[in-house]
């Protein structure tokens, strides 16, 4: 029985090593941001709904702005 | 192990002053690349999807209309994954400039673009001497146009 929960100890160890070895983080370079940039990935692209939204904030939170990203927008440097 | 080798060879090969660019023609572009020995170019990366880089466009074609004669060329190098993308912006531009692709983006991972726009000056004997990261208007233009004149006047 012992030998047996050992066994599973070290497959599930190994198990474990090898799942993050290989998977997670993936580098998205500059270059490679051409989806990431579309009009469909943007936040802001409904204008009611940024009013709207922008407003419930400012009822709620009694704070507004700093919605706005620095750069071109597509977030490529 | 394997990865730190591999990140420091990666970094041997990244672009910058004093690289030498060799024969661009192994990384599999799409479309004509000048002949780049006895003139000083301009290698600039971008894609249609970056808007600092169709921002620098019109200024890349004002500097090469004013230097082509003396030996100044430009060569426009797109990353676009979608070729269409990248059709559908230069025919609206229509650069007279040199365009290529880099379809597989070999190019771009051997250079190690970080900044998209990425430009680079090339001098007359095909050693990178100048970099750029992102546009930054007419400061990036001052600088160019000083730049080229340098390496033209060598």
């Amino acid at each position: 029985m012992k030998r047996i929960n050992a066994f599973s100890f070290r497959a599930w160890v190994i198990g474990a090593l090898f799942m993050a070895a290989f998977s997670g983080c993936a580098t998205v370079e500059p270059y490679q941001k051409g989806n990431l940039a579309d009009y469909t990935m943007r936040s802001d692209r409904d204008e009611l709904a940024s009013v709207m939204t922008s407003h419930i904030q400012f009822s709620r939170e009694a704070s507004t702005g700093g919605e706005g990203v620095g750069g071109g927008g597509c977030g490529c440097n | 192990m394997l990865v730190l080798i591999g990140s420091v060879v990666a970094q041997a090969e990244a672009w910058g002053p004093e690289t030498e660019v060799g024969d661009l023609a192994a990384f599999d572009l799409a479309g004509d690349i000048p002949v780049m020995e006895g003139k000083v170019t301009l290698i600039d990366f971008w894609a249609s999807w970056c808007a600092p880089c169709k921002a620098a466009f019109p200024e890349m074609e004002n500097l090469y209309l004013k230097h082509k004669d003396a030996g100044f060329q430009v060569l426009a190098i797109s990353l676009d994954q979608k070729a269409k993308m990248m059709d559908s912006f230069l025919k609206r531009q229509k650069p007279s400039f040199a365009i290529a692709h880099d379809t597989k983006q070999l190019l771009a991972r051997s250079a190690e673009i970080q900044v998209m726009p990425s430009s680079f000056l090339v001098d007359k004997n095909g050693v990178v001497r100048y970099a750029h990261k992102g546009w930054h208007g007419d400061k990036s233009v001052k600088s160019l146009e000083k730049q080229i004149k340098t390496l033209l006047d060598e």
